[in-house]
């Protein structure tokens, strides 16, 4: 084997880019797992969360957060989640996912997704020329989750705070979704 | 340069003054007028030229519904044409120019179309240019498109952009008006999220133009108060210059923002905002649109609206006369009169068509009841005017007035019919409304101030009612109940001159005459017979006045007569808003493969493959022609080794305890016995037994599987698998989700693949032919312990491998590979070199699974299990599908090797002509094969495997490169299949 190491390459460069008084930044250090419950295993999988991290199956459209190791759970249909981990390496990764595998269908899907931050007040302003959904707070409000489209492209918002939102769009066209958002912001300045 | 017609007061900025040009010549305005107000101010009247007749033509209304001023606006490639006067803001350095002219405008050479107007009318056309027939594309048509439009474009690329929106309210307010301003005030203090949009860059509605009262303040300021009150609630966005265009289905209306069309340059932000709005109610308070009456030769500049005048006065403070008369049917008109007499302006006369009592007393004005207005003077702008009672009147502006029609249109744009309000002679809405749509004020025929405030407080209760919310406990705006009395007058029958209805379209009431003489008689035939509503303005002045004539004929009601169907939009919307920011580059999105950023350091030619960009081809210095590039790709693969970025593929993670059993189902072939670290090819039917995609398919451990998919089929292959996993297959325990993102995967293919791999796939995979054979697959680790996935697979025919790694490795690992093919001269190919290979090797791909071949037909009938029922499988039995004379893909050969094959050429017998009813199949596949040094094609026909050696005609009547052809195995390279198992 020759000595070679291959070197992790972010989507979008670790993008970081301030417009007025709002922030929109990639993400780079997020591990995303997709968890499937097996047929008829949801108490199964239910347990296993609960031990394992602290956090109950999230229902669709709500997003628990584990006290225990800081993962966010983001509930997308009946029998899927995705649960996000910070920070960690591929060996914490594959760790964390070895455990889960005994009790659900577990799927990497870091790489799936680019994760794109967006926190301030013009979030909602710059989110509406793209995004069809009601981002009012009390329709999508913090901790909520649901799936979408932006300019043709599958993005999953997620509401991070009161004007935070964290934007997952599929990883190949992550180019083109920041091309969006940053048309969007620029339309509204 | 100076404002001949302008009054004290208006709602005009005095301290500011702006210039803009009309045909070239400066004028001065003030921050607030619209052109046509700024036009009006310096006595300019005659605007432009009529569509047809090219009669001059002046301002005749205040609003959207303007059929006449109709400019170009701006100038080079920002130039829009049939911009409303009446509704362009004026800003400093705007340019306008009138249109539909040739010569200048006060000497229309076109003119000449007047005087041949008695041969002009309506089915001229489809009367007149019938003989003889071979005239008609050659001169007819091409005079008649050269004449026909009004203003032009530049021709060049729209220099500004735009941009889409969302947005979600509980009550969308349409209109801004009395109405709208009242039920915005409840629904707002009540807390309901609420949009009020209005199209008018000054909210308001007709209090702008009124001198009328509300809660014992003028108009004016209350508006001013209620705007300043609603701006300050969290759950109220006021959106002005916002036309709501369009209601489609289930609460979501199109609304039309205009952001920089008031500015002189856009400043590279979006010139317009075309937004989707989803409403739980929507209140339409759009108010009422005047109308005219049709007497003779009523078109001339000067002549206008009542309530528009009356608008000019008030508003903008502008006179559009120094002798202003009026002609009127109802009471409304008569306030034209007074508040002309109260800005100091002169009135000359007031006709009222009804033989009753004046209603009031306008001073210095002859007043003349039950009389009518027969014919007008002055061609570039009224002077005079007779009556029927023969007395002639001089006056330099005629205001008219018919009675108001209220703003329907938004109501019926679900198909709802409005209904005939005898009392009022207006049609109101119908009960079959858009969902969620409530109606007040002027356009629910509630006309007078007093009722449209009232209605639009009330029916925001009711809507705050229909979404479960409390009202707030407040009252409901005051006013005094002007007279909106009105007798219905259509047309001056003893007018021998041309009476004029559609403006705009030139209409008379002569066409419509001719129209029921000819047997259009139904609202829509007549519309397109005459053109009666047609164009910009959508005949919101001249519809009724129109079918109310034609009433008259048939000796129906209005009611029976009907209206024609009102569609969105309402008012013009710009293609480029549309459009809004999917332009060029921007139309779609695209797909970059994880190696992208290495392929463009060596400067690789790109394609496009659906929303993917590939490389297509990698040039190496030297090559002149992407064939050289392309054949040494190939040879340098066959030879030696060669890798391509294959991560575009679709791959799916099937897992659960029944997914060999789902794989079972959805392939034709099984896979249920699949050993775990084994791949498999798969061949998916649709329920009609035609194939729908192909691939490999990988079995990880006992309950994981890894599909591939062909990149075109990636997202309907997921979407079929998850409908049969969802709705047919409930019970199995089987989950699926897309992985085709997460992984980076290269195919490294030739005789030296394993010697690269081994370089970089770490040491505990065994990767000799014993250990890791034909078909095997693994999850591994490469450089020195990346995650990584193993699949001995081969599209090429090659030893081959694909190696995927996470996708956030994948272009290092493109480096990774060719540093450790060095030694090897590794090859990075494309996806010409790809295709080549393949068809050299005789695998099917997108040009063979077109939607109407079987397994059968590409060779592969015997993969449809028998011993299980899949998707598909029972239909392929059917007969038709398995007759003798069915179609096989084979290979062909071109017996002059010199001759290239063509794909789309279809066979035919030698000697046979090259007829439909010869046909024998088709070429789907060609290339240049560098391995055998002549062009190969892949196709389908008829007995094809029955008939290798035949010499058939492959026949390309359109390219005229037809040639004979020799059928031929489709495996042109290794047969047997010895490299890939080597």
């Amino acid at each position: 084997m020759a000595n070679m190491t291959l070197q992790k390459q972010a989507l979008l460069g670790g993008y970081s880019q301030r417009f007025d008084n709002t922030m929109m930044s990639e993400r780079t250090n997020l591990s995303i797992l997709s968890l499937a419950v097996p047929l008829g295993a949801k108490n199964t999988v239910d347990t296993t969360l609960n031990q394992q991290h602290g956090v109950s199956w999230p229902d669709i459209g709500k997003v628990h957060r584990s006290n225990t190791d800081q993962s966010i759970w983001l509930g997308l249909q009946q029998d899927q989640c995705f649960a996000l981990f910070s920070d960690l390496t591929d060996e914490g990764f594959a760790q964390v996912s070895a455990q889960l595998q005994a009790a659900a269908y577990i799927t990497d899907q870091s790489d799936s997704w680019v994760c794109i931050n967006i926190d301030g007040p013009l979030a909602r302003t710059a989110l509406e020329r793209i995004c069809p959904i009601d981002l009012h707070p009390t329709v999508l409000g913090e901790s909520c989750v649901t799936r979408t489209t932006m300019e043709h492209l599958a993005v999953i918002i997620h509401c991070t705070g009161s004007n935070s939102f964290e934007l997952l769009s599929p990883s190949s066209s992550a180019k083109s979704f920041l091309h969006a958002l940053e048309t969007s912001f620029h339309n509204i300045a | 340069m100076t404002q001949t017609n302008r009054l004290e007061g208006g709602q005009i900025n005095r301290q500011k003054i702006v210039q803009f040009a009309f045909n070239d010549q400066m004028y001065n305005a003030h921050p607030g007028d619209t052109l046509a107000s700024a036009l009006l101010a310096n006595g300019i009247k005659h605007v432009g030229s009529s569509f047809k007749y090219h009669r001059p033509r002046g301002i005749f209304s205040a609003g959207p519904e303007e059929p006449n001023a109709l400019v170009e606006l701006r100038r080079g490639a920002a130039q829009e044409p049939n911009t409303r006067a009446t509704v362009a803001e004026v800003f400093d350095g705007m340019m306008a120019r009138s249109q539909n002219h040739k010569g200048p405008l006060g000497f229309d050479l076109m003119g000449v179309n007047d005087l041949l107007s008695p041969f002009l009318s309506a089915g001229f056309y489809y009367k007149t240019f019938m003989w003889p027939k071979a005239f008609w594309e050659k001169l007819y048509e091409p005079i008649i498109r050269a004449s026909a439009g009004l203003g032009s474009l530049s021709g060049l690329p729209d220099p500004d952009t735009y941009d889409k929106g969302f947005l979600h309210a509980d009550i969308l307010i349409i209109g801004a008006g009395p109405a709208g301003i009242a039920a915005a005030l409840q629904a707002g203090r009540s807390g309901a999220r609420v949009i009020l949009a209005d199209e008018d860059f000054t909210p308001g509605g007709r209090l702008n133009a009124e001198n009328l009262s509300v809660d014992g303040s003028q108009g004016t300021d209350w508006v001013k108060a209620s705007l300043a009150e609603l701006s300050q609630l969290d759950n109220v966005r006021i959106m002005t210059r916002t036309t709501i265009y369009g209601a489609y289905d289930h609460g979501i209306y199109g609304a039309l923002e205009r952001k920089t069309d008031h500015l002189a340059k856009s400043e590279g932000m979006p010139r317009q905002v075309l937004w989707r709005i989803y409403t739980k109610q929507a209140i339409l308070c759009a108010g009422a649109t005047e109308r005219s009456i049709a007497f003779g030769n009523n078109d001339r500049p000067g002549i206008m609206l009542a309530g528009a005048v009356r608008a000019y006065v008030n508003r903008w403070a502008v006179t559009p006369g120094k002798r202003i008369a009026v002609f009127t049917n109802n009471d409304d008109g008569w306030r034209t009169a007074t508040d002309l007499v109260a800005k100091g302006v002169e009135v000359s006369a007031v006709i009222d068509s009804r033989a009753t009592k004046a209603p009031t007393d306008v001073a210095g004005a002859i007043v003349v009841m039950g009389a009518t207005v027969t014919n007008t003077f002055g061609r570039k702008g009224i002077h005079t005017f007779s009556l029927s009672n023969g007395q002639s009147i001089k006056a330099d502006c005629l205001a008219v007035s018919g009675g108001w029609n209220p703003n329907v249109h938004l109501t019926c744009h679900q198909r709802g019919r409005p209904v005939w309000n005898e009392t009022q002679a207006c049609f109101v809405p119908g009960g079959d409304l858009p969902m969620g749509m409530l109606v007040a004020g002027a356009a629910n025929g509630e006309l007078s101030l007093g009722q449209a405030l009232s209605a639009g407080y009330a029916t925001a209760n009711t809507a705050m009612q229909n979404l479960g919310l409390s009202a707030a406990a407040s009252n409901a705006p005051n006013a005094d109940e002007e007279s909106t009395k009105v007798t219905a007058f259509w047309h001056v029958k003893e007018s021998a001159k041309r009476c004029w209805i559609d403006l705009q379209n030139d209409v008379t009431t002569k066409d419509i005459n001719v129209s029921y003489q000819d047997g259009f008689r139904a609202v829509e035939h007549l519309k397109r017979y005459t053109t009666l509503g047609m164009a910009t303005d959508q005949g919101k002045t001249s519809n009724v006045l129109g079918l109310a004539i034609m009433a008259e004929h048939s000796g129906k009601t209005i009611e029976q007569t009907g209206t024609t169907i009102f569609r969105p939009p309402y008012t013009p919307v710009p293609i480029g808003a549309l459009a809004g920011r999917c332009r060029g580059e921007d139309f779609r999105p695209v797909r970059h493969t994880p190696s992208h950023g290495w392929a463009e350091q060596q400067g690789a030619v790109f394609v496009e493959t659906g929303n993917w960009l590939r490389a297509q081809w990698f040039p190496q210095p030297g090559e002149t022609h992407w064939r050289e590039s392309v054949d040494r790709e190939v040879i340098q693969t066959r030879e030696s080794v060669g890798v391509c970025d294959v991560s575009t593929l679709g791959k799916i993670d099937v897992q659960g305890k029944d997914a060999g059993e789902f794989l079972n189902r959805v392939y034709a072939n099984t896979f249920a016995t699949l050993a775990v670290g084994k791949v498999r090819y798969g061949l998916m039917l649709r329920e009609d037994g035609i194939v729908m995609d192909d691939g490999t398919t990988a079995r990880m451990s006992e309950n994981h599987y890894v599909m591939t998919t062909t990149t075109a089929n990636a997202v309907s292959v997921f979407r079929h698998m998850e409908f049969c996993r969802q709705c047919l297959w409930p019970g199995l325990d089987v989950q699926l989700i897309s992985a085709t993102e997460q992984w980076a995967q290269f195919a490294v293919a030739g005789p030296n693949a394993r010697k690269l791999l081994q370089k970089v796939v770490d040491a505990d995979t065994d990767l000799s032919n014993e250990a890791f054979p034909f078909m095997a697959c693994s999850e591994i680790k490469v450089c020195g312990g990346t995650p990584g996935r193993l699949f001995r697979i081969s599209f090429s025919g090659e030893l081959a491998y694909e190696i995927a790694v996470p996708t956030r490795y994948g272009n290092s690992m493109m480096a990774a590979l060719m540093e450790a093919g060095e030694e090897f001269n590794a090859v990075p190919y494309g996806t010409e070199a790809l295709g080549v290979m393949r068809i050299e090797k005789g695998h099917a791909a997108g040009n063979e699974l077109v939607g109407q071949t079987s397994a059968l037909n590409i060779g592969l009938g015997k993969m449809v299990s028998k011993k299980k029922d899949s998707i598909g499988s029972k239909m392929s039995e059917r007969e038709g599908m398995n007759t003798e004379n069915a179609l096989n893909l084979v290979g062909f050969k071109p017996v002059n090797r010199d001759k290239p094959l063509l794909a789309g050429a279809h066979f035919v017998s030698k000697g046979a002509e090259p007829t439909m009813e010869n046909d024998e199949g088709w070429m789907t596949s060609v290339a240049y094969s560098p391995s055998l040094g002549h062009s190969i094609g892949l196709g389908f026909i008829q007995r094809g495997a029955d008939r290798m050696g035949e010499v058939v005609h492959a026949s390309d009547q359109l390219r005229g490169g037809s040639c004979d052809v020799e059928i031929v195995s489709p495996h042109f390279i290794d047969p047997e299949g010895e490299r890939l198992r080597g």
